[in-house]
């Protein structure tokens, strides 16, 4: 199985929210997961164009997960979210919620490097609730 | 004598005249990071234990004032490592035994292996963790239990019987008893299902039970006198250090009313 976090604008520390790639062991809001802090134990700011993956922790579940090895997590920026949203959008007529979108850019990477192979994407919410910010970002420009 | 009994003793000599002991907060650094020595000195004349507050980025249990101290206090590079270190180097300490107050994520990242000695060799008797829930300390308190230091359970006015008998039981120092439910700083009135609830904690607690969150005045204190041992000061003793008044006047007034 394969996870996509957010890349947001890169890899320097608060423009991203890379937990699992860039995060340590520790406790935050009550989860014992992976958390961008700095050495003192002080969270870290995140950044990322979707709001839902805005945040310096993760599920715990998904630091299970990865230190299970059961799934490999990399990452999309926020510019590859976008094309990968805008693709689905033309495609299939379908909006994925920008968290969402990370998933179709991982999936759309893979796809490349696996031709022919099947892939179940988990479309884990609706874009409407983003327009907002696809106005701000994708649409910017547009009348 | 353990560390952790030092607190309980300080806490019932100070109520030994009927008044509530003074349990004062600082946030460590705040304002300045260079007044820390002589702040903890000036709150020394007055208070009978002091909590050290190690600022958070996101310390959940804290109102405005706490947040607020706590964000000066990491902007000038206040940390656990620095607090003990500060400690630790101080040729004279105040007489009145020390408390941390910290979220668990400062103390996970400077490590519970040696976290415990690090603090007592920083003459710490103690630590307050309001993240950790009592089902999830296990680790930290057999850490601390090792060098003789208190962990202070919290219990607020929704804790249900049986639970408030495991608390009180596995507390060290004291039991903190939470005056409501919500975040530190806002004032408290002190009806009679308060006081109440304190007789309640008191009644199976075998170490001194003090009152925290929203003590600002004396009538409050006045009004927990015969129901506590002690009471917390927070938000309102930082609000004084923010002013730069002087926080042992302030801490006798509240004493005395």
């Amino acid at each position: 199985m394969l996870g996509v976090e957010a890349g947001g604008r890169g890899p320097g520390l608060g423009d991203n929210s890379a937990t699992l790639t860039y995060g340590r062991p520790g406790v935050l809001q009550g989860s014992y997961t992976m958390i961008l802090q700095d050495e003192n134990g002080q969270v870290q700011e995140t950044h990322s164009v979707s709001a839902g993956l805005d945040y310096s922790g993760v599920g715990p579940e998904h630091a299970l997960l990865m230190a299970t090895g059961r799934v490999t997590y990399e990452q999309a920026t926020d510019d590859e979210a976008l094309d990968a949203l805008a693709e689905c959008c033309h495609a299939e007529g379908i909006l994925p919620a920008i968290e969402t979108a990370h998933a179709f850019a991982g999936a759309r990477r893979w796809a490349r490097d696996n031709p022919g192979k099947r892939i179940l994407i988990g479309l884990s919410g609706r874009g409407d609730k983003d327009m907002p910010t696809l106005q701000k970002t994708l649409l910017k420009g547009m009348p | 004598m353990q560390p952790h009994e030092t607190i309980s003793r300080a806490i019932r000599a100070a109520a030994s005249d009927g008044r509530p002991a003074l349990v004062a907060f600082m946030t460590a650094g705040f304002p300045r990071k260079e007044d820390f020595a002589g702040q903890l000195a000036a709150i020394g004349e007055a208070a009978d234990v002091i909590e050290i507050g190690v600022p958070f980025s996101d310390p959940m249990a804290d109102g405005m004032t706490i947040q607020r101290s706590s964000q000066v206090a990491l902007r000038q590079g206040v940390s656990l490592r620095w607090i003990l270190d500060t400690l630790a180097a101080l040729p004279a300490r105040p007489h009145a035994p020390l408390l941390l107050m910290s979220y668990l994520n400062p103390l996970l990242a400077y490590g519970l292996d040696r976290l415990p000695a690090a603090a007592r060799a920083a003459g710490i008797a103690g630590f307050i963790v309001p993240d950790l829930p009592f089902e999830e300390s296990d680790e930290l308190r057999a850490a601390l239990e090792g060098e003789g230091l208190a962990l202070v359970q919290m219990v607020t006015p929704v804790t249900p019987a049986a639970r408030l008998a495991v608390l009180c039981e596995a507390a060290r120092g004291f039991v903190y008893a939470v005056t409501m439910t919500g975040t530190t700083g806002k004032s408290v009135s002190v009806p009679e299902d308060v006081l109440g609830y304190m007789d309640r904690v008191r009644a199976v607690s075998p170490v001194p039970v003090c009152a925290g969150f929203g003590i600002r005045s004396a009538g409050q204190v006045r009004r927990m006198t015969g129901h506590v041992d002690g009471v917390v000061v927070g938000s309102a003793l930082v609000e004084v250090l923010e002013r730069g008044d002087n926080p042992a006047a302030f801490l006798r007034e509240l004493r005395a009313g």
